[in-house]
Order: structure tokens, then sequence, then C-alpha cells
């Protein structure tokens, strides 16, 4: 028994799911927060995260030097995607179908270029060379890079959980989105603190597809894909909620590789059953906290 | 007597464990004229909501006409004859007047492509009642406020109700306006009972037969005008009164500081409104450093816009004047007056769901070159209870200690002039005495404060002048020895109309 008795496909698929769901929440915090924030339903979200990959297999040389650059170029990357889609969807404040419509066309937009600039044939990213191999879990190969992976989302995590949470930062943040008229006349920077989520929102989005392109590489329909799965946690989660997302995005991770390996065909169902149960019990739509 | 048209039997609603109406009951005959009256948070729209079907009751029977309703949905009872008017006016504004009235009208097929001539004769003669008849084909968007009103009466009317319910019906409008509202409610039908909402007491009175006074919830007494306007609770209640004999004129606010002194805040001609209706037509006040100036009046009078347009919440209309030490604040953002020196302690304390104590106390930072007037330290060690409580969230605590973290927060900001928002509301006396000295404190120490207030007992307590705030302009402004003096003065502008013409 022992470590043996504990590892088995099972588990090993349900460890895949822990990096698809850390994968998914790094990418959900940014839109969870841009929407519970800034107020913007960010459709070009996935696009981001496709940018990152792309990043990564354009970049990556198989070293440590080539994820380094990229990283570097997906933190600039995000934020001006970041900013401007800020820019672009100052002139439509409190118009949640048009910023809708405006993100889904950047999303399109940048689609479209993707496709030119690096073909709509699907592209592998290797990981750097020094986590290229895999080791032995109780007699079951498994990649060391996405337990490398998992490591580092899993400090993100940490991190984002505890900017947001403990800090004078993510008060601030937090103060916005409980309510905005009343922060700005406290004397915060209510425009400020929005602009910065959604430049926060898009490092988070392009570094994971940086981090991620391994996992889950880059392809044309990757960024509706990312987006549709990112929606769902954010929705099943609680708007601005980050603690919510990451239950979710863990929850949603299972049901994609363990779901899929137990129940095939029915994991899509059970994905959005669990959708259902969870909108329906959770009766307080948003923050943990607010009084009745 | 005969049978009432309606009857609630023990109504309640529940949101959460606060009850906002709490075991109502109420009969209503047909051809009543019914008001309901009470201060803001006593239930009154929730209970119109009830009885509409907008809402369900979470206990208590609904009795209409014969049939137990409380599980109808609102269309059915809609389509039983009950039909209602909202706070705001609630038009489609691309169609025209006479459209508008159409839609209400019983009767007619979804599918039919022509009109029946019963139905627009029907609507005319709605418009007719309500004498809008000559704007029947203007679009509603070109209509004035109070002639929206009247087409939501009109729109109610056309649906030939048996029972009509009215929210608010005189909010926003001129006094012309609601002398002439009055008279057509009262001239309706007298097979309709009438079933109304309204912070107005002239106008209830001119309205009602029946007076029902609702105080958080709960019934407080049913009669006719003239005996709910001298019934103690009700004066007590509603109106916060003062009790001149009651008074002591030795707290620490009766010291009077000089009053040659130039204004910290100087507002002129302030004028806002809600959805298109004035509220406020040319407000000026000055509000002085070491003087607290209260501003009372009636529920509705617009003390709460008046304090937010001051702090930039609310937008002001052209005209407005609002400067603090001689720097006009008018077109700036709320953020820039907080930063300039405007502190708000809002109405209903407005603290961050969801944020502990400790962080409501960091998030506020005073403007660089302002010397900081207080810290974080300063603060616990003058409100000690939020000390203990530096992790807790707003609703794990008190009212009073909700109350004391809001001024808390607006003080961290090193605020030259200091606006309170009905700051006893919901407090019990002792806390409320608690804030009396704290507020009387912070002008001693030089602070400029601006107080709008409901309770009356506590204005004349701690302010050294105050204003009455009548129909959108101030009718008194006067230091509070004077009103001490002849308490009279007071309750000539602000007590209920003693009905009696004069």
């Amino acid at each position: 028994m022992g470590l043996s008795g504990l590892v088995n496909p099972y588990t090993i698929t349900a460890l895949d799911g822990v990096a698809y769901g850390l994968l998914l929440f790094v990418i959900a915090a940014g839109l969870t927060l841009i929407f519970g924030v800034a107020g913007v339903f960010s459709m070009a979200h996935g696009t981001l995260y496709l940018a990152g990959a792309y990043l990564a297999w354009h970049l990556g040389d198989g070293g440590w030097a080539g994820l380094g650059l990229a990283l570097a170029a997906a933190v600039l990357i995000g934020a001006v995607g970041g900013a401007g889609l800020a820019a672009a969807v100052r002139p439509l404040t409190e118009r949640p179908l048009d910023q809708v419509l405006a993100t889904l066309g950047v999303a399109y937009i940048a689609a479209d270029q993707f496709s030119t600039v690096f073909g709509a044939e699907p592209r592998s990213v290797d990981p750097p060379r020094a986590l290229a191999g895999s080791v032995s879990l109780g007699g079951y190969q498994y990649p060391v890079y996405r337990l490398g992976f998992v490591a580092v989302a899993a400090l993100i995590v940490v991190l984002l959980i505890w900017l947001v949470e403990r800090s004078r930062t993510g008060a601030i943040v937090r103060a916005v989105v409980a309510d905005p008229d009343m922060a700005a006349a406290t004397g915060l920077r209510t425009r400020t603190t929005r602009a910065a989520v959604l430049v926060g929102g898009g490092i988070l989005a392009v570094t994971a597809g940086v981090l991620g392109a391994p996992v889950i590489g880059p392809a044309p329909g990757v960024d509706t894909t990312i987006l549709v799965y990112s929606l769902i946690v954010c929705v099943v989660g609680g708007l601005g909620s980050i603690r919510g997302a990451l239950l979710a995005a863990l929850g949603v991770g299972q049901i994609l590789t363990l779901g899929v390996a137990l129940v095939p065909g029915a994991a899509a169902f059970v994905l959005a059953a669990a959708m259902l149960i969870a909108l329906t019990i959770r009766h307080r739509p948003s923050l943990a906290g607010r009084p009745e | 007597m005969s049978a009432p048209l309606l009857r609630l039997d023990t109504v309640s609603r529940a949101y959460g464990a606060r009850r906002a109406v709490d075991e109502v009951s109420l009969d209503l005959h047909p051809g009543a004229r019914h008001a309901l009256i009470g201060p803001n948070g006593a239930g009154k729209s929730t209970l119109l909501h009830l009885i509409a079907g907008t809402l369900r009751p979470t206990s208590g029977r609904i009795h209409y006409a014969g049939h137990d309703i409380h599980r109808w949905p609102a269309h059915r009872r809609a389509r039983a004859g009950i039909a209602r008017t909202w706070q705001h006016p609630a038009l489609a504004r691309p169609l025209t007047v006479a459209q508008n009235v159409l839609l209400a009208v019983p009767g007619q097929h979804v599918a039919a492509l022509r009109l029946r001539p019963r139905a627009s004769a029907a609507a005319l003669d709605a418009l007719d009642q309500v004498g809008l008849a000559e704007h029947a084909q203007w679009p509603t968007s070109q209509l004035s406020y109070g002639d929206q009103r009247r087409l939501e009466v009109a729109v109610a009317l056309a649906a030939q109700p048996r029972l009509l319910l009215l929210d608010e019906p005189s909010a926003g409008l001129a006094t012309t306006e609601v002398t002439r509202l009055a008279e057509l409610i009262r001239a309706l039908p007298t097979d309709i009972a009438v079933l109304l909402v309204d912070h107005n007491l002239d106008f209830v009175t001119a309205v009602a037969d029946t007076v029902t006074v609702l105080h958080h919830g709960q019934h407080l007494t049913t009669g006719t005008p003239s005996d709910v306007r001298t019934h103690p609770d009700v004066r007590r209640v509603y109106l916060a009164e003062a009790d001149p004999t009651k008074h002591v004129p030795t707290t620490p606010g009766a010291t009077d500081p000089p009053a040659a002194a130039p204004p910290v805040l100087r507002v002129r001609n302030l004028r806002a409104g809600h959805h298109g209706a004035p509220v406020l037509t040319g407000v000026t006040l000055n509000v002085r450093a070491g003087r607290v100036s209260a501003v009372v009046g009636r529920n509705g009078a617009g003390k709460t816009t008046l304090i937010n347009t001051i702090a930039g919440l609310h937008p002001a209309l052209s005209g407005t004047e609002i400067a603090l030490n001689d720097r006009l604040m008018t077109g700036l953002s709320a953020r820039r007056r907080c930063r300039a020196g405007i502190g708000l302690v809002p109405q209903g304390r407005r603290l961050f769901a969801g944020l502990t104590v400790a962080e409501h106390l960091a998030l506020p930072r005073p403007h660089p070159g302002r010397p900081r007037t207080i810290t974080a330290r300063q603060i616990l060690d003058l409100f000690p209870a939020l000390g203990e409580r530096r992790h807790h969230r707003p609703h794990q605590l008190s009212g009073g200690e909700q109350q004391m973290l809001a001024l808390a927060r607006a003080l961290l900001a090193g605020p030259q002039v200091l606006l309170l928002d009905e700051p006893s509301e919901g407090l019990a006396p002792a806390i409320v005495g608690q804030l009396a000295a704290i507020i009387t404190g912070l002008a001693a120490t030089g602070s400029a404060v601006l107080l709008a207030e409901q309770n009356l007992a506590l204005a004349l307590d701690i302010a050294h002048d105050v204003a009455v705030l009548d129909r959108g302009t101030i009718a008194l402004h006067a230091p509070t020895a004077d009103l001490r003096a002849d308490p009279t003065r007071l309750q000539d502008v602000l007590a209920v109309p003693t009905g009696s013409p004069r």
C-alpha cells in the first residue's frame, strides 16, 4: 500500500486535472477581477492566452533563456494588451453588451491575424530541456514539466490571494468592487484601479499562455476554448471572487480530465450539471462577506 | 358595512433576518382613499409590492375580492383589477402617449392587426380623466415630469382597476401639479379603491380619508388624517420631533464660537434633481470652522441629495456653486473633492462589504499637501470599540460600530469639512449620545461639520445653527439658540400640517 496504493491511473489523471485547473485559475482570476472591478466583459481574454502560447512557441529554444525571454515579452504584451483593452472599452462604460461586441471583435481580428502569421495548424511547444523528461510516480511516468507547472501555478495562486485579500492594494480593489462611488469619495483612484486590474489581468493571461503552452499548445480555436472555460469558472466561482474562482477552476479541471476518464461522453453533461448546481445553491451572487 | 375589497392578514416580508414588513393587517373597502406613510425604510413600498404581486409575502394572507391571492403572480393580480404606478415613471418612451395607455386596455388580442375602436375610446377616456387628452399623439419622452406621472395614472386607469396602488405619486411634482393630482384622485369613480404611499403630508391630507402609519415594517396606527397627525407616536417616529421640555442646554455645542470667521464650505444656488424631477432648487448655505451646521427637513425634502451633491456623488445642475476655502469644487470628481478636504459619512454608512475594519482604516490617505490631522492610532483612541474589532467585517458590526467606522474612514482623509448624513439613523439613544459627544468634540477642535438629520432633537442638541430644507430650498436658517427659545418657529415650517385650511 502506501504511495503505490495511492497512485493509480485515476490519481494520475486527477493530477492532470489539478494542472489544468490551476492553468484555468491563472487565466480566469484575471477575468473575474476585470469583471468585478472594471465591470468589463472581456471576450478577448482567451486571445491573450493564445498570444502567450504563440509567444512561447516563437521564442522557445528549448532552454531557460527562451522561456525567460518569452516570459518577459508576456509581461510586456499583457500590459499593452490590457491597457489597450482598457482604452478600447473606456467609451463603452455602463454598456455591457457593447463591450462584449467590441472585445469579441478584437478577439476575431486577433484570431485571424494569428492564423495568417503562425499558420492554421496546431503547434506543439516543447518545455525547456531541463524539464523535458518524466519522473516515475509509483510506477507511472509523469512529465516533469507538468509537475513544475503545478508548483509555479500554486505559487501564483498564493501570491494572488495574498495580494487581493491581504494587501492594501487588494483592499483598494475590493473597495472599488463593493461601492465605486463611495471609494471615490474616500479618495481612491477608481479609474486607475480599473485600468490597473485590466493590465494585471492581461499580464496573467499572457503569462499563463507562455507557461501553459507545453500543456495546451497554440492552435486556432484554443482562444475560444479557453475563453469559454474561464467564463464558466468566473460565473460558477462568483464574479469578482478570487477564492471562488480557485475552487471552480479546480472543479472544472477535474471534470475535464478525471470526468472524461471516468464517464467519457458524459463529461460535458457533468460540467453543465455542476454549473447548474453551483449556480442554484449559491444564492449570494458575488462577494463573500457581503451582508444580506 | 360591506366586505373589504382587500384584506391583509398578518402579512410579513423578510429579507434575511430583517423584516421589511412585519405582520401588517389592513382592510380596504371599495371606494377607499387610503394612504400609507412612515419614515424611510418603514416598508411602505414593500407593502405595495406585496399587494401588486411583484414580491411575495414570507408569511400571512392577502385576500382580494373574495380570493386568497397571496400566491398569485403579478399579471394575474393585474387582470383581477389591481393596477399600480411606480416610484419613478415606468413608461414606454418610444411610444406616443395614447399608445402607452392602449397597452393597458384589457380585452385586446395580441395578434390583432387593427385597433378595436372600443379600445381607442377607452384609452382616450382614461387620458381625458387625467387631463392629457390633447397630448394623446405626443411622444411620451416630450411630456414634462408631472405629465408623465399623470400619464402613469391614466395607464393604470385604462386597465379598469378596482384597486389602484400609487407609489409616491406626488414625488418630484411642483405644488400646483400636486394640487391637480389630488383633485384627480379625489374625482376617481367611487367604486375604485386607492391605496397610496407618499411622503408629502399636505398631499396625503388632501387625498386620503384614512391614513396608516408604518414604522420599521410594523403597523403603528390607522385613523383619519387628523387623528394620525395628533398621535404622539406618529409625531415621534415620523418627524423624530424634538421635545423642547426635554432639552438639556448645557451640551458643549451650546458654547458659541465666533460666527464671523470666513466659511470653510460655501454653497450657492445648489440645484439638483432625480430623473428629471427637480429636488433642490437653489440651496445656499455656509459652513464655518468649529461649528456644526444642521440641515433638517421632512422625509424626501432632499437632505441626502444635498449632501451627495456637495460630495460629488450626485450631479449638480447648472448654476450651482460649491466652494471649499474659496476653491471651486463644482465639476470636480468625488475623489478630488475628498482630496481637497470634503469628508463624507453617507446615509446608510456605505461601508465596503467584505473589507475588515483594519482595511477600511488603511484605505484613506490625506492629500500630501495638507498636514494629517489625525492618525489611525488617534482614531482608535477616539473609537476604542473599533480597536477590538479590527478583523471584523461590516456585517459583523453593530449599527453603532458601523457608524463609528464610517466616521473614522472619513476622518482619516483629514477633511476640512465633514458631511454627516443621518448619522443617528437606526442607532439606540445611548449610542446617539456618544455620537453627539464625538461630533461636538470634532467641531471643538476646529472641524467644520454639516449635519443632515431627521432626528430634530439631536440636531438642536449639537448644532450651532439649523437650516430647514423645504420644497427644494432653505425655508428657515437660524442660530440654534433662537430656535430653542422659540420652538414654534421650527414647528411651523417642519411639523405635520394642521390640516385646517389656512
